[in-house]
């Protein structure tokens, strides 16, 4: 009872918005001819790229939803611009993120969503605008919560600019030169299509529509090359198709069926183990769209590298099931690039999807991506590892001794582990050494990325030699090899996110911090609860 | 052999080969990089170097970390097989801080800027220097910048070398400059401008042609009776017609609103001017009112015309001072932080109606920071700083025998103050010494601070020394010597980079304290430097210079990943310089890095050592099981 009541709240919630619109601007979203609006090759934040994406972009920033009160993203975007303007004003799209910010502004701390004139009224743009100065003098000594305002005042901007149709001038003007007095043939079409839109005649919109389709065609074509314009239905389908999270379902998927007997016969028994190759086959869909799409190695930011550490922990797996046949680690391991996937999928606005370019030092060469792949994969084998290791403590913790689980098995599993990883960070420190020599003349500088990478490369040494002498058991590099992963995370998140310095600063953001606290705690009960019992035993010397 | 098995066997041999040593070692060096990492985001990457990279004993764990492994690898001796691996990868990791230790100790990496058109070959270069240069006599030393305080006895030898000309006394690791214009000494005006975000001292010299510039605004002064800036032909809103009384007619209503409950509490009828009104504790004074406001340079000002009324307003509360914009026209746009004023305010007037304008009509005040062009980044609207057509103009109306008479006889001394934008002058004062110019806009203030016609030494303020860097800023503060000059009782204070003229025993002489320059064996002319940015955005997708080596005729490209090589030395593109209106500056990295070759081996034998390692653990294990 409890469960429906619960799940009925849900639905409730999800579909409240629909009927807090009112029915003219209902009629009018249907109007709005999505699917050909779609497809226009919009130039935005240096790239062309759908209108879609475009939309979904702006709509994400503002609402924190690719499709804000339900409704389609771009559908949504059309009728804010041809709505009158009180509608546009008075729906409450903007998400207050911050429970502060929304009672420093004087809204009660339930009210996630409010409208632009709410925010108006508020005392936003007085307390945002001494605070745009002191972020350009030095953006690190602001605090959170003045960030939270800024990025609200961002978000109140952006609406603002959807609301206007600037954004959209701005967009269908490779210039970049939106102002409606800059009357160039893009600005006329768009305005011609957004006047039919408001007017009756559909079909008149669909061929205003269709005007302005082909000219940003030609426009894309003349400067990215005749076959540049299939990227754009490309993109499309990749929106759709969100491959990382079908792959992620399937990944979850292979590990649920393992609990079952059945199920684990019919991945073991089935002709090459095909089915553990379908989230993989996904993944590597996405994966290869993406790198078409953008032209560079999906490794610039957090969500670019979380995908190739997942890519990593896919392709090490099989590997792993093809020399040492052990069911178990192929299991753990899917668990893992699931959850990764999901994590990707799932926070848009902490890892953002999208695939805007990268800053001049990046674009360079391959000296980059080969360094940065070689690192960021070197942490799939680290993540793996760690895998292992809380499976061996967790399963001595229960004292299931199964014919699968030898503890020494998987403990030298964890030990080949950790040395690819260490082969593949030492040598991806180096490689980023050669490159950091090759394009600024120095092979090291101390900045905090390289250095937190050695870090965790030293903790892992240590454990290696730490095993050689003996004081590694095979149960304790178990237990220690998740410890070692704390190494790891700092220097994959940790740097980025919360340190924020360095010449490493192309992949800086914020946000995540909750995921990450919660996985540490969760780590350091898992480490605690056992080590209290093999204190308690006198397990620990075995 | 048997020697080398008792050699092998000597409890210190052991010691230094053993993974004893290699583990808390590289638990240390781990702590010590991390500790250096934190420092370098709390405060900057060069107070990291000073207090943990460049520090000796962190040299020392490397030392000890190479001795430990070169150990190792010679305990095994004599080497099976099986060690192969092992071998290999401790001969990388020695070879790689080899060649470490010969960059660290041989190599230059300086930076080197030209402007376009220019030439330079000049590295300025990460270590630091005391120069005496005279007449016929130049010497200079290293001086180590360490990150504690030192006295005289750390500086026998560099008091040594200068012969007993200067002593230095005493080292600060960081000190706040005394601004430089304290050090002037002679004819000038003094002034000090500020707002929220900074407090600036500056000192115009007066002399033909003097000018400072801060931030987007231009500071000059004209001297004694020059002609400054016409203002016979040019449009002038003098402060007499500004203050006539044509909108000192009824008519004209200051609402005062509750802010939570929008109810109104109080409507003032604005027929005079610095009308206080108090509201439960709360005192509102209007202090101005424009028919057109126009922002200059943050400052509100009249403009022509009765197209954008504004009221000023001075709000005391809870012992607080907070200025208010309102603008009759666009009721929404409150500027100051007005946290502690429960209070919304509306100006109505004749001149402009009170509801908001339409979409099409509404325009921001002129001068406003412009908000269309910055709403496409995700960050929001962030308005952009002002042009550089902004000048502050100070003009001394009288002659130098009339100052010097207003000087000693104690009267008011008048300076007359122009802000012109665009070459219109929009507001013009005349001020007296001691004087402020309080503008509304964010508060910005410009105050006269002092005047001197007679020449007369400046007391010289001392610099103050500070414990530490302050948090999260960009720079190292510089140091300090306390120097000694030969005959003179008092030491004198070196600051890091700045140069000064000194007498010592009858000689003029130039001392310098700071980085080190070095001269490059070439010159390197910068024909044009251009940078490429992503369509329709500001970020840069590459940048690069043309450049001619001595006078060579044929061009050069150095770009992000094609540096110049010449003479040992290579060139970067490491960064530049784009300045409205200013010829672009490139700045290049140099480098002689003897270390290179080394380190490249190293890495080499490194990488192939795991592997081998890698793959004979492997084969040992399967043999076993």
């Amino acid at each position: 009872m409890k469960t429906l009541t619960i799940f009925f709240l849900l639905f409730s919630s999800l579909f409240s918005y629909a009927e807090e619109l009112d029915l003219n601007f209902k009629a009018l979203l249907e109007k709005i001819p999505a699917e050909e609006a779609s497809v226009l090759a919009v130039h935005d934040r240096g790239r062309y790229k759908p209108l879609e994406t475009y939309a979904r972009e702006k709509m994400l920033f503002i609402s924190g939803k690719y499709s804000p009160m339900g409704q389609d993203a771009v559908k949504m975007f059309f009728a804010l611009i041809v709505a009158p303007e009180l509608t546009g004003q008075t729906l409450p799209l903007i998400n207050i993120r911050s429970v502060k910010v929304r009672k420093m502004l004087g809204f009660s701390s339930e009210q996630r969503f409010v409208s632009l004139k709410a925010l108006k009224d508020t005392r936003l743009e007085a307390m945002a605008s001494p605070l745009i100065a002191r972020e350009k003098e030095n953006a690190r000594l602001l605090s959170a919560d003045e960030k939270d305002v800024l990025e609200l005042f961002g978000q109140y901007w952006t609406l603002e600019s959807v609301l206007s149709a600037r954004g959209f001038f701005e967009v269908i003007n490779v210039n970049g030169n939106g102002s409606p007095e800059a009357q160039s043939e893009e600005t006329v079409m768009g305005t011609k299509f957004l006047r039919a839109l408001n007017g009756d005649d559909q079909q008149l919109a669909r061929n205003e529509l269709k005007n302005l389709q082909e000219k940003l065609k030609l426009n894309m074509m003349k400067t990215e090359g005749a076959s540049s314009y299939s990227k754009i239905s490309l993109e499309i389908f990749y929106n759709k198709l969100r491959p990382f999270f079908i792959s992620a379902l399937l990944f979850f998927a292979i590990f649920l069926a393992t609990f079952s007997a059945k199920g684990k016969a019919f991945l073991l028994n089935s002709k090459w183990n095909w089915p553990v190759y379908l989230p993989i086959l996904f993944l590597f869909l996405g994966f290869f769209i993406r790198v078409y799409i953008t032209g560079f190695a999906p490794v610039t930011n957090m969500y670019g590298t979380m995908i190739w550490v997942s890519f990593g922990i896919s392709v090490f797996s099989i590997i792993f099931y093809a020399i040492y046949k052990n069911f178990e680690v192929l299991k753990l391991s899917f668990l893992g690039a699931g959850i990764f996937l999901l994590l990707t999928e799932s926070i848009p606005l902490t890892l953002s999807p999208d695939m805007d370019p990268i800053v001049a030092v990046l674009r360079s060469n391959m000296w980059l991506t080969i360094h940065v792949l070689t690192i960021v994969i070197s942490y799939s084998a680290f993540t793996m590892a760690m895998l292992l290791g809380n499976y061996v403590i967790i399963q001595d913790f229960l004292k299931k001794s199964t014919s699968d689980f030898n503890p020494n098995v998987i403990s030298h599993y964890i030990y080949r582990l950790i040395q690819l990883g260490v082969f593949l960070l030492t040598v991806g420190i180096i490689l980023g050494g050669i490159w950091a020599d090759y394009s600024w003349g120095r092979f090291w500088g101390w900045d905090p990325k390289e250095t937190c990478a050695l870090i965790a490369d030293m903790g892992y040494l240590i454990l290696l030699h730490g095993r050689f002498v003996g004081w590694v058991t095979p149960y304790r590099l178990a237990f220690l090899s998740p410890i070692a992963y704390f190494l790891v995370v700092f220097a994959w998140y940790g740097v980025n996110f919360i340190l924020a310095t360095g010449l490493h600063s192309y992949g800086f953001s914020s946000g995540g911090v909750t995921v990450v606290i919660t996985y540490v705690l969760i780590q350091l009960l898992i480490l605690g609860v056992v080590s209290y019992k093999n204190i308690s035993f006198k397990k620990m010397a075995a | 052999m048997q020697t080398w098995n008792k050699i092998k066997s000597n409890a210190f041999f052991k010691f230094l080969s053993s993974v004893k040593l290699a583990v808390p070692l590289l638990i240390i060096l781990a702590l010590a990089i991390l500790a250096g990492t934190l420092v370098e985001s709390r405060y900057n990457a060069e107070y990291a170097k000073l207090v943990v990279y460049d520090t000796s004993w962190f040299i020392l764990l490397h030392v000890l970390l190479a001795v430990n492994i070169i150990f190792a690898a010679l305990s095994r001796i004599p080497y099976k097989p099986i060690h192969t691996g092992f071998v290999i990868t401790h001969i990388g990791l020695v070879t790689l801080l080899w060649g470490s230790w010969v960059t660290y100790k041989e190599g230059i990496d300086g930076m080197l800027s030209v402007q376009e058109g220019q030439s330079s070959s000049s590295v300025i270069v990460n270590e630091r220097v005391i120069e005496l240069i005279g007449d016929r006599f130049f010497k200079k030393m290293k001086i180590e910048r360490s990150s504690t305080e030192r006295n005289i006895d750390s500086f026998m030898d560099i008091n040594s070398h200068f012969g007993g000309l200067i002593s230095v006394n005493h080292y600060y690791p960081f000190v706040n400059p005394p601004l430089q214009d304290s050090f002037l000494e002679g004819k000038g005006l003094a002034f000090n401008i500020k707002n929220n975000f900074f407090d600036e001292n500056l000192f115009l010299p007066i002399e033909s042609g003097s000018e400072r510039s801060l931030g987007p605004a231009v500071f000059r002064l004209i001297p004694f009776g020059e002609k400054g800036f016409s203002s016979g032909s040019q449009k002038t809103i003098s402060k007499k017609s500004k203050r006539k009384p044509s909108s000192a007619s009824s008519g004209e209503l200051l609402v005062i609103k509750d802010k939570k409950s929008g109810k109104v509490v109080k409507e003032v009828d604005l027929g005079t001017v610095n009308k206080k009104i108090d509201i439960g504790g709360v005192t509102i004074t209007v202090v101005k009112k424009f028919k057109n406001g126009v922002v200059v340079e943050n400052k509100m000002v009249e403009g022509e015309g009765n197209n954008n009324p504004v009221l000023e307003l001075e709000i005391l509360s809870g012992g607080k001072k907070i200025r208010e914009i309102i603008y009759a026209r666009f009721p929404d746009f409150a500027l100051g932080n007005n946290e502690l004023v429960p209070f919304k305010f509306t100006f109505i007037t004749a001149l402009a109606a009170p509801e908001a304008p339409s979409k099409e009509e509404a325009e921001l005040p002129q001068g406003h920071v412009p908000i269309e062009s910055h709403t496409t980044s995700d960050t929001g609207g962030l308005p952009a700083v002002g042009s550089r057509n902004n000048i502050v103009e100070f003009q001394l109306l009288h002659s130098e025998e009339d100052y010097q008479a207003k000087l000693s006889s104690g009267q008011p001394i008048p300076v007359k103050v122009l802000l012109i934008k665009k070459d219109q002058i929009v507001s013009e004062k005349i001020l007296n010494i001691g004087e402020s110019f309080e503008t509304p806009w964010m508060g910005m203030v410009l105050k006269l601070n002092s005047f001197q016609v007679t020449p007369q030494v400046s007391p010289l303020s001392l610099p103050k020394v500070l414990p530490a860097p302050e948090l999260f800023s960009n720079s190292l503060p510089p140091s300090a010597l306390l120097v000694k000059l030969s005959g003179k009782a008092d030491p004198i204070w070196l600051i890091e980079g700045q140069p000064q003229e000194v007498q010592i025993e009858n000689d003029r002489f130039q001392i310098y304290y700071g980085k080190n320059i070095i001269k490059l064996p070439f010159v390197l002319n910068l024909d044009k430097f251009s940078k490429k940015d992503y369509l329709g955005t500001e970020t840069a997708m590459s940048f690069e210079s043309q450049v001619k080596v001595n006078s060579d005729k044929e061009s050069i490209t150095i770009s992000m990943n094609e540096p110049l090589k010449r003479d040992g030395y290579t060139l970067y593109q490491s960064s530049y310089q784009l300045i409205p209106n200013a010829p672009a500056v490139s700045i290049f990295s140099v480098n002689q890095d003897p270390g290179r070759w080394i380190k490249y081996l190293g890495s080499l034998i490194l990488a192939i050592g795991i592997i081998i390692y890698t793959y004979m653990r492997s084969r040992l294990y399967r043999a076993k099981s």
